[in-house]
């Protein structure tokens, strides 16, 4: 690719980023009724969205490595099962934001590579936004897909050590926002029973209308966590890894989730010549 | 779960991704191994000929009908104990080039045991053997398959000979038994027509007609017979004592009639006359002797008749004696009588000649049925020893054929021929063999792996056996630069390859030339 067209790809981004923020701020101001215990989330929220704005696109090659679609690029094809994956969930959910899990149905499965780039296909559509919340406390497959190495995340959070605005991170994805999981040097389980959990989706959820929230969890083989976190979401989606799990083990992993909840299962890594 | 043809390709592709190093070393090795074999691999060339042997033994076509013969030597069915035995076998190796370079008698031994392995003999059809010889020597091949063949040709002949020679001998042999049983019979037959004359075939027909002969005359007699004593019945009733009594009883009236008369005249002179008158008394006299006679003669007669009651006789008056009529009636009694015993003799005699005949009938019987069982034992003897006859005319032209060979029955259709070409698997067989097992091998297993690892690949198995909807099939996501790596491992793996494909071009040419 020249230098030109770069440039030109550059520009066009902060561009459609400004006007994205813009648009955010002002849903903000719009929806400033809010229950007494969400208040406080929401604020952070609001505060945090500013530094969203500060935040400089990532660089395509950045991308690229770190394995996140985008909306052309040698990886087309991924990039198309994501959309159409997306466009699967809006049917599904009459168009409205939800909160959908991402579980895999064995370790290995990378639900962090599918809840990631579920997120990320959310806001290819310059009418939505997304965030992403990595839930799983147990493995560090979400960090080292991203290469990221945030000391604050859920964890503090969730512990009350921290406040929202200092876990809402940027990883120059237009119209993504990112919840890393933090440390996990102290994990005491079921964390995700307290209240703070709860009131933090739902506030983002009645906030944002046009916000999709994606949570990845552990896997639901080997996590209580994910069980639990079932009942927080709307829709569950399974990943299954091709060629990496039986056909069995997938059907009792099925069997734990809520029905009515489980969407569908999507098969990833299916290998390619070229 | 089954896969569609479709889906099967399509998983097996993407397997053979995952594991395309170790198929293409799988295929390195593989092949590499395979045109080593190939390299190493003996040339062999086979020699082979076609014998035709007639099945069948001598004796039993010339037998046929006669008797039931006891299978003999079937040489077509030990062609391979024959050709592999070690009559033949020291011979085709000392024609052959076998024993060149002086082999000790145990590497002899190997050899023939070398020789039994590389012998091929098929029997094809009923009456055609084929011998394959294998060498690595066409020459050797060639030789020693024509050996085997021609050995094997000549012990069948000279075997054919010997069993027509010996039919033929066996057949002589029966003839000449069957001729000394029929001069034994015929030589009893006639010692039994010696001793026993009415023995001869048409003797009874004879008796037969003699008998009923007799029987005929026998009855003409005895009829004869009864009719004369009907007639001596007669004639004595004619004499008997009542025509007597009959005749004497007319005197006795004559007496009293001529006593009536004078009553009556005495009567006629007493109306004239009187008592005194002398005619009277004349006659009155005459009444009284007359009637006196009369008496006398009753009283006689009574008599008479009460001595022959007495004595049985018939009496006879004297009167009546000398009567010609009595006289003739007396003789012709006679006359009667005499034939009366003549044909009771004469009935004797035939009933004698007809036992006599009887007893002749019943010795023809008896000899009769001896006589057929002899004769019936010349008849069989006799019947089979001009079959007999007849087979041993066939069994020595048989026999002279065989003598001189010109009975087609062991020959060598298709003489053994130098085998020019190498047969079996040639080097160029290997050398695609190793590149197709190369590529099956290792896919074969990628597929095998697929088939039973149970492992989730097609989405309609989720959707079918599971019953949830799949949602997306993501493929992979090239990171970074992880796409070139991925080029130049094919560009490794293409000049892998290439290069095998070239070491096998290499290889064959040379294989060729025939420079290794």
């Amino acid at each position: 690719m020249s230098k030109i067209e770069d440039a030109l790809k550059k520009a066009k981004a902060n561009r459609s980023n400004h006007s994205q923020v813009a648009s955010t701020n002002s849903t903000v101001d719009a929806n400033s009724v809010v229950s007494g215990t969400s208040m406080s989330v929401v604020k952070k929220t609001s505060s945090l969205i500013k530094l969203m704005r500060d935040e400089a696109a990532a660089d395509e090659g950045e991308l690229i490595n770190k394995g996140i679609i985008l909306p052309d690029s040698a990886n087309a094809d991924v990039t198309d099962s994501f959309r159409f994956l997306r466009t699967q969930l809006l049917q599904k959910s009459k168009n409205g934001n939800f909160i959908v899990l991402v579980t895999s149905c064995v370790e290995g499965a990378d639900s962090a590579f599918v809840s990631m780039n579920m997120g990320a296909a959310f806001s290819l559509d310059e009418s939505k936004t997304s965030l992403v919340l990595d839930c799983d406390f147990q493995s560090d497959h979400f960090e080292d897909m991203l290469d990221l190495d945030y000391d604050v995340g859920l964890i503090d959070f969730l512990e009350g050590e921290a406040e929202i605005g200092d876990i809402l991170k940027d990883i120059g994805i237009k119209r993504l926002r990112l919840i890393p999981s933090g440390h996990k040097l102290h994990i005491e389980s079921e964390y995700f029973t307290t209240d703070r959990m709860k009131v933090l989706l739902d506030g983002i959820v009645e906030r944002y209308q046009d916000r999709f929230i994606v949570l990845n969890s552990p896997a639901i083989s080997d996590s209580v966590d994910a069980s639990i976190l079932i009942d927080l979401v709307d829709y569950v989606v399974v990943v299954a890894p091709y060629a990496g799990v039986s056909i069995k083990d997938l059907d009792e992993s099925i069997k734990k989730i809520d029905k009515s909840k489980l969407l569908g299962v999507v098969i990833n890594d299916i290998p390619k010549w070229l | 779960m089954l896969y569609t043809s479709q889906e099967l390709v399509s998983f097996v592709l993407k397997d053979c991704f995952k594991y395309r190093n170790k198929i293409v070393i799988a295929f390195i090795v593989i092949s590499l191994a395979v045109l080593a074999v190939g390299v190493d691999w003996p040339k062999l060339y086979k020699a082979e000929s076609l014998i035709y042997v007639d099945n069948r033994n001598v004796i039993k076509p010339l037998m046929q009908g006669t008797a039931v013969t006891a299978e003999s030597r079937d040489i077509a069915r030990n062609a391979k104990q024959i050709i592999l035995g070690s009559n033949i076998l020291n011979k085709v190796l000392e024609a052959g080039s076998w024993l060149e370079e002086g082999p000790t008698p145990v590497e002899k031994e190997y050899m023939i045991e070398a020789i039994k392995k590389r012998t091929v003999i098929k029997k094809e059809g009923d009456s055609l053997i084929r011998v394959e010889f294998t060498d690595t020597d066409p020459r050797r091949a060639y030789l020693t398959t024509k050996n085997m063949a021609e050995y094997f040709v000549d012990i069948g002949k000279s075997n054919k000979v010997e069993e027509s020679r010996s039919a033929y001998d066996f057949i002589e042999k029966q003839a000449t038994e069957y001729l000394d049983k029929l001069t034994t019979v015929d030589k009893k037959i006639k010692e039994f027509l010696t001793e026993n004359p009415d023995a001869r075939p048409d003797m009874q027909e004879k008796v037969t007609s003699r008998i009923s002969a007799l029987q005929l005359k026998y009855e003409d007699t005895s009829l004869e017979l009864k009719e004369t004593e009907i007639k001596k019945g007669s004639i004595q009733k004619q004499l008997s004592g009542e025509a007597a009594m009959t005749i004497s009883q007319s005197r006795e009236g004559n007496y009293r009639k001529k006593v009536t008369d004078m009553e009556n005249q005495l009567e006629t002179l007493l109306l004239t006359y009187t008592e005194t008158y002398p005619d009277v008394v004349r006659i009155r006299r005459q009444i009284e002797d007359m009637t006196a006679s009369l008496e006398a003669e009753l009283k006689a007669r009574d008599e008479a008749v009460k001595n022959a009651k007495k004595s049985g006789e018939t009496y006879l008056d004297s009167s009546i004696a000398t009567n010609p009529i009595y006289q003739e009636l007396r003789s012709s009694l006679s006359n009667t009588e005499t034939k009366i015993a003549t044909l009771n003799t004469r009935m004797i005699e035939i009933k004698a000649l007809l036992d006599a005949e009887y007893d002749r009938m019943r010795r023809i019987e008896e000899g009769d049925s001896m006589m057929q069982s002899l004769t019936r034992d010349y008849d069989v003897n006799q019947n089979i020893y001009q079959d007999l006859l007849k087979r041993r005319e066939n069994a020595r032209i048989s026999r002279s054929l065989d003598t001189q060979q010109k009975g087609s029955t062991f020959s060598i259709l298709e003489p053994a021929k130098l085998p020019v070409r190498p047969f079996g698997l040639r080097f160029l067989h290997f050398a695609i063999l190793g590149i197709v097992l190369g590529i099956a091998i290792p896919v074969g297993i990628v597929f095998l792996l697929l088939q039973f690892d149970g492992k989730l690949r097609s989405p309609r198995a989720v959707i079918e056996e599971l019953g949830v909807p799949v949602l997306a099939e993501v493929p992979h996501y090239w990171k970074g630069n992880e796409k070139n790596r991925l080029i130049n491992n094919y560009r490794l793996l293409t000049v892998l390859i290439s290069a095998i494909l070239v070491l096998f071009a290499v290889v064959s040419s040379l294989k060729f030339m025939g420079k290794i």
